[in-house]
């Protein structure tokens, strides 16, 4: 998030204290009087002002009189009181206070300050978040991530669906950028660790606490405190531990390994995956209770073919400070028509290879030699049939792969009249990996064949 | 407005203090143990504070 420059207004220490606990991650500047605050104000740039409605016993509600003195400069002033007067609340709105809260409940009441602050000056120009932060013209892609914003400053959980290469990183930092909360934006892949690595990543370690800790290393969910944790590919977490982070999530502390002493930490979780949670439910590889957890918010992104509108702006965002591209009409036409199974990651790709190639006009021969290199992935379960995963499932992966080679060796066989050689030569195998498969699974006299259950 | 009111300033800064006390309570539960002095320091002036308005308002009663 955006680090804020705020003024606080404040005459009371231990109310000081509370304040500069809770804008940790901001500038933050403090005034204890009314004379102070005014000479701060006039000589300086905020862009929010707590003021407290009352600096001293004996004090004449000098707070409702500093809010002139900030508007004049354009800062965005809030008032802070114990009192729930009606004629407090309204004097003060009267006078142009932007905002006003009730002492007490700080961590809350900041936090929705903040993210008010933010929503009127950022996303109440959604045209910037969509120029800017997360470039999208879709119309469905918009109202999808303008639902999203409305939820950023509440904390709940966020989930995040779509194809690889849609953007769900970058739209749950634009997410935190909105969301009021002070602390950083930590990402996470959960495919790229073990469960073994994965817990000393999140939980972090004490030196000493496993082979390899040579010293004491902060985690993701401490670093992530005031913040909010990004879980990329959460489908691929253990079950072990989906248990130990939803028990750090419920109760907003964990041990770090090797200590004994509890870390506190008050993130909030966006989590994103390509795959079907549903289904990894019904599989047993997701807990309920933790998708549960997870899953406040659903917001879908649609893979690039479906909201083509969005590539040439996407160019022109990739483009902004270097060579601007110029493209062949059949160039363009045959982008927009254009497949994209790496969706955005693709693009992005491909327009660094532009912007570092020497034409000054791309053309469509071009665009189809640098897009013939990419590698195709499967479309999800194309390759796979039903038969082949559940006989998977039933005997092991390694038992499926020698059945399924055992099959591929035996139709090129036919096809090539029981000539082992040919085979071996088409398909590229050793004559071992030939002959070990035959004898496996080739019927044996008046009996079934050996390896197929 | 309430300012008319004698009790009204000395009650305000009762709530205040309230509020900061209750916070800094439960930020001393999870705080560092070093920062823990300097919690209680902070909770002590809050009571004290406190403790003087109520003086204040006492002897306002007996007036």
């Amino acid at each position: 998030m955006d680090k804020l420059k705020i003024l606080v207004v404040e005459d009371e220490n231990p109310a000081q204290a509370v304040m500069a606990a809770q804008l940790t991650g901001h500038a933050v500047d403090f005034a204890k009087d009314k004379k102070t605050a005014q000479k701060k104000l006039a000589g300086g740039s905020y862009d929010l002002c707590f003021l407290d409605l009352m600096l001293g016993l004996d004090d004449n509600y000098s707070g409702l009189k500093l809010i002139a003195d900030a508007k004049s400069k354009g800062f965005y002033s809030v008032v802070m009181t114990s009192s729930d007067s009606d004629d407090i609340i309204n004097k003060a709105y009267e006078l142009g206070c932007d905002d006003f809260y009730i002492k007490g409940n700080e961590k809350t009441n900041i936090s929705a300050v903040i993210a008010k602050y933010l929503q009127r000056g950022k996303s109440g120009n959604l045209n910037k978040v969509f120029s800017e932060g997360f470039i999208t013209e879709d119309p469905a892609t918009r109202a999808n991530v303008t639902e999203a914003l409305k939820y950023a400053a509440s904390g709940s959980p966020i989930l995040i669906l779509g194809p690889t290469g849609t953007g769900k990183t970058c739209l749950a930092q634009v997410i935190h950028q909105h969301s009021g909360r002070p602390g950083e934006f930590v990402a996470m892949n959960c495919s790229a660790y073990t469960e073994e690595l994965m817990e000393a990543e999140l939980f972090g370690y004490r030196k000493g606490a496993f082979t390899g800790a040579n010293e004491t290393r902060k985690g993701r969910l401490l670093q992530a405190d005031n913040g909010t944790l990004f879980l990329d590919e959460i489908g691929s977490m253990s079950l072990n531990m989906q248990t130990k982070l939803l028990k750090a999530i419920e109760e907003k502390s964990f041990y770090p390994l090797g200590s004994d002493k509890p870390e506190h930490s008050d993130f909030r979780i966006i989590s994103a995956t390509l795959e079907d949670l549903q289904a990894l439910i019904t599989q047993g590889r997701l807990r309920l209770d933790f998708f549960q957890r997870i899953h406040g918010l659903t917001v879908n992104l649609k893979p690039l073919r479906e909201r083509a509108c969005d590539i040439f702006p996407l160019i022109r965002q990739f483009t902004r400070g270097a060579r601007q591209l110029s493209f062949a009409p059949d160039a363009k036409t045959f982008m927009l028509q254009y497949e994209w199974p790496g969706n955005i990651r693709e693009l992005k790709k491909l327009v660094d290879l532009l912007v570092s190639g020497t034409e000054n006009r791309v053309t469509l021969e071009t665009i189809r030699k640098h897009l013939s290199q990419e590698l195709r992935p499967l479309p999800p379960g194309g390759f796979l049939t039903d038969a082949q995963y559940k006989y998977a499932v039933e005997n092991g992966l390694d038992g499926a792969e020698e059945l399924f080679t055992y099959e591929i060796i035996r139709r090129n066989m036919q096809e090539n009249n029981g000539n082992k050689s040919k085979v071996m030569v088409n398909l590229k195998i050793s004559t071992n990996l030939l002959y070990a498969r035959l004898k496996k699974f080739e019927p044996t006299k008046g009996g079934e064949p050996d390896g197929r259950k | 407005m309430e300012e008319n009111n004698k009790t009204e300033k000395p009650l305000h800064k009762i709530r205040s203090q309230c509020a900061s006390l209750k916070t800094i309570a439960e930020m001393f539960k999870t705080c560092a143990a070093e920062k823990k002095p300097e919690l209680l320091a902070l909770m002590k002036e809050a009571g004290q504070d406190i403790m003087d308005c109520l003086a204040r308002l006492e002897k306002d009663l007996k007036n």
